[in-house]
């Protein structure tokens, strides 16, 4: 059970493809300036992501080491552009909004990465723990960050107007999602370090007091 | 190597892993599209349903024999009315589409149309609804009017709803919205943009009059040198021998369109003003004829006669090089500007060749 404790804390906080590990920066440069856009493009990714381990997993034995790169691309355009279709069938709205991102998520180093690193090595069940969990810390830093664009930079959250006030440059993507990204990474690893580093702390003075109560 | 030992080789092994991989994916795939195609009657009715959010709409195209006919959301090929791209003048219409409502029994005509002569001489391409009434065979109003596409208009996003909102306030006398009034059909830093959004939406009307069968009488039908006038847009007044244009010219080239009042009398222009010079932009305008620009040759020696402006802009009017012109400035200091001088010359001729019958008809 640990294992999994431990495979679904990297995925949402430790080893977090956005904040810790920069990847999918693509998207999450050209998405954020709305919540909604975020928070879709991250399930979408979440869908994906999920769907590509478990098939890679459960065909790890079978496919050849020296073709798993050009098998791992045919899966994920595979998945890739079924959800499109499901998308551009069901919510058209949502897909016109993602835009050419949709088709990027082909390329996207989160699934790529995850698929070569972690999906080929392991289990079907801990391959698709680490498929949620890596979807979903992605799906919560898009959506965190598309949340802060949104309300100062339009005034508005998930389309609906809030206020009057805006900071125009965080509406515009490159320039402002730049900068939002930047102070993000900033403030998640200064908490998470502080967080370790309080950690550490605690476990040194156990430890010490443990030394002390053995030598008494 | 023999055929055996390719069999159980590992390239033939990735060869066939390879193979599957694909094949499992293109069958899916191909399965997928069947059960979630999108036709284009979808693809249609999704667009127009934009244009239309909270109403319930029927679209009516043509079918193969030309006839009306309802577009459905399976249609894999839906035709709009327009078969082939049809211009007028300044605009281009390239779709139509009738609409009927569920809620009312309005009809409108949503036409695409490309509108010319914009930033650069480039176009801007609007969707608009023109609302009909089928009973007398008129034009209510613009119902909306939404831009669909532009070709290098760097200043577009200053064109606001509230520019397209002040086409669907009153409809002209004439039926044809002038290409600037001030403070409504035109946004300052965008007037090339808002002239294309003008001649997108002229064109649309243009097309609705000729579905309805309307006829439309052009006052200077029987005025000579109208190729590069916008007979819609110019006006003339009568007063006693002499006669005043505001003449409206068409773009040429990079030259946008100009506005030029021009006053005859007894054939010979005795004042001459450039409203709105057309050129694309402040330093083109002045590499234009120092002596167009300060109208002094118009009206120099007496005025200019129509026959002394034929012998600049031809005979026929299609000197659009200005060979052989000269002035009192220096070939150079025009050599950058010959359209906008073609069209100050040709407005000038428009004026003078056409006295005769100005005087002799109605304002």
């Amino acid at each position: 059970m640990n294992r999994f404790k431990k495979i679904t804390l990297d995925g949402l906080i430790f080893q977090n493809p956005t904040f810790m590990l920069v990847l999918g920066t693509c998207p999450t440069l050209g998405l954020i300036t709305s919540a909604m856009s975020a928070l879709t493009m991250g399930l979408t990714v979440l869908v994906v992501l999920t769907l590509s381990n478990v098939i890679i997993s459960a065909l790890r034995k079978v496919i050849p080491n020296s073709v798993r790169v050009p098998c791992y691309i045919v899966i994920i355009a595979t998945l890739v552009t079924l959800v499109r279709m499901v998308l551009d069938k069901y919510l058209p709205d949502l897909y016109d909004s993602l835009g050419g991102f949709l088709e990027l998520i082909v390329v996207n180093c989160i699934i790529l990465g995850r698929a070569e690193a972690f999906a080929n090595k392991h289990t079907v069940l801990e391959s698709a723990v680490d498929g949620v969990s890596n979807g979903l810390g992605f799906t919560a830093a898009l959506t965190a960050m598309g949340i802060i664009c949104e309300f100062f930079g339009s005034g508005s959250l998930f389309g609906a107007h809030i206020m009057n006030f805006n900071v125009a440059i965080l509406s515009m993507p490159g320039a402002g999602t730049f900068l939002v990204y930047g102070l993000a990474i900033a403030v998640f690893t200064y908490v998470l370090d502080n967080i370790e580093r309080a950690r550490r702390v605690k476990a040194n003075k156990l430890a010490r007091e443990n030394l002390l109560k053995e030598s008494a | 190597m023999t055929a055996k030992q390719f069999f159980k080789s590992n390239v033939f092994k990735c060869l066939v892993t390879l193979f599957c991989v694909l094949l499992i994916s293109g069958v899916l795939l191909t399965c997928a599209y069947g059960f979630m195609e999108v036709s284009k009657g979808e693809r249609l009715q999704r667009a127009i349903g934009k244009i239309y959010p909270k109403q319930s709409v029927t679209i009516y195209g043509r079918n193969d024999a030309g006839e009306l006919t309802e577009i459905s959301s399976a249609d894999k090929d839906p035709k709009s009315l327009v078969a082939e791209n049809i211009s007028y003048g300044n605009a281009t219409v390239t779709a139509a589409y009738k609409i009927t409502f569920e809620e009312n029994n309005d009809v409108h005509y949503l036409v695409q149309s490309i509108g010319k002569h914009g930033f650069s001489e480039g176009t801007v391409t609007c969707w608009v609804a023109v609302n009909v009434d089928e009973t007398t065979n008129s034009i209510k109003n613009i119902a909306q009017v939404s831009i669909a596409a532009n070709k290098g208009q760097s200043f577009i996003s200053k064109i606001t709803g509230d520019l397209l909102e002040s086409f669907t306030k009153d409809l002209p006398e004439n039926g044809f919205f002038p290409d600037k009034k001030e403070g409504v059909y035109f946004v300052s830093g965008a007037t090339r943009s808002s002239t294309a959004i003008c001649n997108s939406v002229n064109g649309a009307i243009d097309y609705v009059h000729e579905i309805l069968g309307i006829e439309v009488t052009d006052p200077y039908e029987s005025y000579a040198y109208t190729d590069y006038i916008s007979t819609k847009q110019t006006k003339h007044t009568v007063s006693g021998n002499s006669v005043t244009y505001n003449i409206v010219t068409e773009g040429l080239g990079k030259a946008g369109s100009f506005k030029i009042t021009v006053k005859v009398e007894g054939g010979k222009i005795t004042e001459y003003e450039i409203t709105e010079n057309g050129s694309t932009a402040e330093s083109w305008a002045n590499k234009m004829d120092p002596e167009i620009l300060d109208y002094t040759f118009f009206t120099k020696d007496g005025g200019k006669t129509a026959d002394e402006l034929k012998a600049i802009v031809g005979e026929n009017g299609d000197n659009v090089n200005l060979d052989g012109f000269e002035s009192g400035a220096t070939a150079a200091d025009r050599s950058h500007a010959t359209k906008s001088n073609f069209l100050c010359l040709y407005a000038g001729l428009f004026a003078t060749a056409n006295y005769q019958t100005a005087l002799g008809g109605n304002s």
